[in-house]
C-alpha cells in the first residue's frame, strides 16, 4: 500500500495491488456525502484487431466492446443487475470510449460496501445467452441511429472517417447496424475472456468514507473467486499511412446550420506519456492564443460573420495517432479554411504577453475539476491506462515555457489537412 | 446536506470541500415575448464586452488574472417566470495566493453596472442566439421537445422556449434592449447564491454593497398549473431514420402542490429508474428503444415521456407508454418499484451538497414555490408517500400533447 500526496493540491490518494494483479487507487474526499467507483479495462473500441498469445490477429466486428458493455449488465443469477443497485439506491452506468471500458456507480448512502462488490461481482463474470445477445441487438440499433441523427457526432465521426485510411478510430465506436447484427455470443466470450480479469483491470474509488474498511471489502471480495491464468489479448493496429485519406467530404443531412471542421494529421508521437501530454499542451496554448480572445483578429473574424460563437478547436496525440481539428458554422467553406491559415500564419510572439495568463486559467481548470467525483474517477482510470501520473496530469501546465509554444508551428502541415462539412440535404 | 444560510434574497453555504467558491446571481422577469428573446440577447452581451472592458480579450484576460475565473450566463423557464442567471467560479482562496473572489465579486457588479449595449455587440448577440436556436432545431429530439411544447401549451408559458424566438431576435433594437436592460435590474426578483469556503457574515456585507442596485422587495409569481385543453397530435418531417417522440401530460398539481411529492415518484416509477415500468417493458423486454424516460416541467405542472424509436413502432410505443400509466393509475405496481424511487430519489436529492450548482437549484425551487427550504422537510414529504397517493396524483394526468419528429407521416391514435 502506498500514500501519494500533493500538498498544492491538497489531495492524496491510496495504491495498492491485489494478489490477483487487480490495481486499487482510493481518492479520500473528506466532508463529501457521495461516493463513486469506477471500474474499468483497457479495452475500447479501437481494439477491434487483437494479436493472441500464440501471435495471430485476431479480427472482431466493429462495435463488439460496446456490445460487451451493454451484456455485462446480465448476471446468470437472472437477476437485472441495474435493478440491484437501484435496490441499494446507487445509481450504475457504463460508457465505451476508444481506448477503454468502464463501468461506474455512485450512492450517497454510507453502506457502499455492497454495490461495490455488486460492481466487482456483474462486470468479472459474464454470463449470456444467444436469445440475449440476438434481443440486445435491437436496442443497440437504436442507440446508434440516436447518435447518427445528432449532428455534432455525425461531424465527429466524418472527419475521422477522413483523417484516418486505415486506424480503428475512423470506426464508430458503437459500429454499424450490419457489424452490430453479425455479433455472436461467441465473438463476445472470446473478447471477454481477452480483455477482462483483475490483471488487465483498475479499480478507482473517490469517497468521504474511510479507506480501510472498503478496501477490506474489495480484498475480500477477491479473495473468494478465482480466475483463470490471463493470456491478454493486445491491439494490433495495421500502419496508418502519414495521409490522410480524403481532402474534402461533404455528408448530407436535415439540417439547417451547416457545419464545418478543418483538421490536421500529425504523426503519431512515440514518446513518453508525459512528453505526449506536454506536446498536446504545446499545441493547445498555440492555438488558445492564436484562435481566441487574445488575438484581436478574432472579434474582426466574428464581425464579419466568418464565424460564430461555435467556433473552437480539438487536438488529441496518442501514441497510434494525433491530430487538431477546427469546427464552426460557415456558409463558405472555402472562407472557414482561409481563416484557419490565417490564424496558422500569425506570429504567435505577438501574443506571449498572455502565455501566463493562459497557464492561471488552465491550472485553475484542473484544480476546479478536482470536484466533480465521476470525473476525478475516470480521468485517474484513463491516467492509469495511459501511464501518467494524476498529479502530474494535473498540473503539467505549469511546467510549460514560452519556448515549448513556438514548437507547435510546424506540425501544421496543409499538405495533411482534410475538410469535412455537414450540410443541409436542400443545400 | 451544508447549511444554507437565508438572509433576505442572499442565500450562502459555507464548505471547504470546494476547490472553488461560486457565485450565481438570478433575475426572476415574467416569461413571455418578446422579453424572453430581449433576456437571451442580453444573457449574450453582458458577458461579451462591458465598458470597463470593452473587448473580449481584455474580458478574458481578467478571468484569467483571477486563476481562469468562469462567468457564464444561462436562461430558463420557472413556469409563468424567466430566469436570468449570471454564474461566475473562482478558485477558493486556499489554492491562489491573492484571494480571486474578492476580484471577481467587483467584476460581476462591473459587468451588471457597465454593460456595452451597441450595435456591435447586439448583432453579435443576435448571431449568436439565432444560431443556438437554429442548433437545438437541428437535433430532432430537441425539436420534438419544443414543438411538443408548442402545440400542447399554445397560449400558455409553456410555448414560449425558453432560450428565445426566431421570430423577434431581428426586430430588437439598441434603445429598446437598452430600456428592457433597466427595467429587468429595476422590477425582476433577485436571488443570489453563493457556496464555498467563505465567512458567510462578511459576505452578506460584500452582496449588499456589490448588489446595491438590485431591489429587494420585487416578486416575480412563477409556478402555476396548464389547464386541461384537448389532446392534439403533430409531427414535423425530417430525412431521418428514428422519430423521436415526445408526450406531454397535464398533471394537475404545481409545484409547491400537496400531490407534489407522490407525482414526482410517480414520474421516477415511470420512467426514471433502470427498474422504471417504460424501461423495463419498451426497452427490456421488447427492444423497442435505447432511451427512454420520463421527466417533468414542474413549474408548468406538465410530466412528459421522451424516446427515439423506429418509425414502425410508433403507434406500438404509445400504446405501451399508456399501459404503463394505466398500471400505475389502476396500482397495478409492486411496491418494491415505490420504494426504490423513494430511495433513489433520497440518495439523488442528498448527494445535491456534492454539486454546489444543483444544490443552489434545489434551494432556488424551494424558495420560488414558497416552500420550506430544508432538506430535511423534502426527505420526509417523499417518504410518507403512500400507494395511494402514488395512484390518486396519476389518476390526475391527462395527455395533451403527443409530437413526432419522423421520416414519413404517421397516423396515431387520436385520444
Amino acid at each position: 500500500m502506498e500514500i501519494i500526496n500533493n500538498l498544492k493540491l491538497n489531495e492524496s490518494y491510496t495504491t495498492e495491488t491485489l494478489d490477483n494483479g487487480l490495481r486499487i487507487f482510493y481518492i479520500h474526499k473528506p466532508g463529501f456525502t457521495s461516493s463513486t467507483a469506477v471500474l474499468a479495462v483497457p479495452y475500447g473500441s479501437l481494439d477491434v484487431m487483437q494479436k493472441l498469445p500464440d501471435g495471430s490477429v485476431h479480427s472482431t466486428h466493429p462495435g463488439i466492446a460496446h456490445f460487451l458493455e451493454h451484456k455485462l449488465f446480465e448476471s446468470n443469477s437472472g437477476q437485472d443487475v441495474m435493478e440491484s443497485f437501484s435496490k441499494m439506491s446507487a445509481s450504475v452506468n457504463a460508457f465505451t470510449s476508444f481506448n477503454e471500458t468502464a463501468y461506474y456507480f455512485t450512492t450517497s448512502e454510507p453502506e457502499f460496501t455492497e454495490p461495490l462488490n455488486l460492481l466487482l461481482d456483474f462486470v468479472q463474470e459474464l454470463s449470456i445467452s444467444d436469445d440475449s445477445v440476438e434481443k440486445e441487438k435491437g436496442i443497440i440499433t437504436q442507440e446508434l441511429r440516436m447518435y447518427m441523427q445528432m449532428p455534432e457526432a455525425r461531424l465527429m465521426f466524418e472527419t475521422y472517417r477522413s483523417l484516418f485510411v486505415n486506424h480503428p478510430v475512423r470506426l464508430d465506436i458503437g459500429g454499424t447496424e450490419e457489424s452490430v447484427s453479425a455479433i455472436t455470443k461467441e465473438e463476445l466470450t472470446q473478447c471477454y475472456n481477452g480483455n477482462y480479469h483483475p490483471k488487465n483491470s483498475v479499480l478507482v474509488i473517490v469517497s468521504g468514507l474511510e479507506f480501510e474498511p472498503v478496501i477490506d471489502a474489495v480484498k475480500a471480495n477477491q479473495a473468494k473467486k478465482k480466475f483463470p491464468e490471463f493470456e491478454k489479448h493486445t491491439r494490433y493496429i495495421e500502419t496508418e499511412p502519414t495521409h490522410i485519406n480524403e481532402a474534402i467530404k461533404t455528408v448530407e443531412m436535415d439540417i439547417t446550420a451547416k457545419k464545418i471542421t478543418y483538421s490536421f494529421k500529425f504523426d503519431a508521437f512515440d514518446g513518453s506519456p508525459l512528453e505526449r501530454l506536454k506536446k498536446e499542451w504545446q499545441v493547445r496554448l498555440y492555438l488558445e492564443l492564436l484562435f481566441s480572445t487574445y488575438n484581436p483578429k478574432y472579434q474582426t473574424w466574428l464581425d464579419e460573420g466568418r464565424i460564430n460563437d461555435y467556433f473552437g478547436f480539438e487536438v488529441d496525440f496518442t501514441p497510434e495517432y494525433g491530430f487538431a481539428m477546427f469546427f464552426g458554422e460557415a456558409e463558405n467553406e472555402r472562407d472557414f479554411t482561409s481563416l484557419v491559415h490565417e490564424g496558422l500564419s500569425e506570429d504567435v510572439t505577438l501574443f506571449l504577453d498572455h502565455f501566463d495568463h493562459l497557464k492561471k486559467r488552465f491550472y485553475g481548470q484542473a484544480v476546479r475539476s478536482l470536484n466533480n467525483l465521476d470525473d476525478i474517477a475516470v480521468t485517474f482510470a484513463r491516467c492509469v491506462f495511459q501511464g501518467l501520473d494524476y498529479f502530474d496530469y494535473m498540473t503539467l501546465v505549469n511546467e510549460l515555457n514560452q519556448e515549448d509554444i513556438l514548437e507547435a508551428k510546424a506540425m501544421f502541415d496543409f499538405n495533411r489537412s482534410t475538410l469535412c462539412i455537414l450540410k443541409g440535404k436542400s443545400e | 446536506m451544508g447549511e444554507m444560510i437565508h438572509t433576505g434574497r442572499y442565500h450562502i453555504s459555507t464548505t471547504d470541500k470546494f476547490k472553488d467558491i461560486i457565485l450565481s446571481v438570478r433575475l426572476m422577469g415574467e416569461n413571455r415575448e418578446p422579453d424572453v428573446t430581449m433576456r437571451n440577447l442580453i444573457a449574450q452581451i453582458l458577458i461579451d464586452r462591458c465598458a470597463l472592458y470593452p473587448s473580449k480579450g481584455k474580458m478574458t484576460e481578467k478571468c484569467d488574472e483571477l486563476y481562469g475565473a468562469t462567468v457564464d450566463t444561462k436562461t430558463s423557464s420557472y413556469g409563468n417566470g424567466h430566469c436570468f442567471e449570471l454564474r461566475a467560479k473562482t478558485l477558493n482562496n486556499r489554492y491562489a495566493p491573492d484571494e480571486p473572489f474578492d476580484g471577481l465579486l467587483q467584476f460581476v457588479r462591473e459587468l451588471f453596472l457597465y454593460p456595452l449595449i451597441d450595435e456591435k455587440t447586439l448583432s453579435e448577440a443576435k448571431t449568436n442566439v439565432l444560431a443556438s436556436i437554429l442548433r437545438q432545431e437541428d437535433n430532432p429530439s430537441h425539436l420534438s421537445m419544443m414543438k411538443a411544447c408548442e402545440l400542447g401549451g399554445s397560449g400558455t408559458p409553456l410555448a414560449v422556449s425558453s432560450q428565445g424566438n426566431k421570430k423577434f431576435i431581428d426586430s430588437v433594437n439598441i434603445d429598446e434592449l437598452s430600456a428592457y436592460y433597466k427595467k429587468m435590474l429595476n422590477d425582476d426578483q433577485f436571488d443570489i447564491f453563493c457556496v464555498g469556503d467563505v465567512h458567510p457574515d462578511r459576505v452578506l456585507n460584500q452582496f449588499r454593497k456589490t448588489f446595491d442596485f438590485l431591489n429587494e422587495t420585487n416578486v416575480t409569481q412563477t409556478a402555476y398549473v396548464s389547464e386541461l385543453s384537448p389532446y392534439q397530435e403533430g409531427q414535423t418531417v425530417k430525412q431521418i431514420e428514428q422519430t423521436s417522440l415526445t408526450q406531454l401530460y397535464a398533471t394537475q398539481t404545481g409545484f409547491g402542490h400537496p400531490r407534489f411529492s407522490s407525482n414526482r415518484l410517480a414520474i421516477v416509477m415511470l420512467g426514471q429508474l433502470p427498474s422504471s415500468l417504460m424501461f423495463q417493458e419498451i426497452r427490456e423486454k421488447r427492444s423497442l428503444c435505447y432511451s427512454i424516460y420520463a421527466s417533468t416541467i414542474a413549474f408548468d405542472g406538465i410530466m412528459f415521456v421522451s424516446t427515439g424509436i423506429s418509425p414502425e413502432n410508433t403507434d406500438e410505443v404509445k400504446r405501451l407508454i399508456k399501459v404503463q400509466i394505466d398500471t400505475l393509475k389502476s396500482g397495478e405496481f409492486e411496491d418494491d418499484l415505490l420504494k426504490m424511487a423513494k430511495d433513489m430519489m433520497i440518495s439523488s436529492l442528498k448527494s445535491l451538497s456534492d454539486e454546489a450548482p444543483a444544490e443552489i437549484n434545489f434551494f432556488y425551487q424551494r424558495l420560488l414555490a414558497g416552500k420550506s427550504p430544508t432538506m430535511e422537510t423534502v426527505l420526509n414529504e417523499i417518504n410518507q408517500v403512500t400507494r395511494e397517493q402514488i395512484i390518486e396524483a396519476v389518476n390526475y394526468w391527462q395527455p395533451i400533447c403527443s409530437y413526432a419528429v419522423t421520416k414519413e407521416q404517421q397516423h396515431g391514435n387520436h385520444q
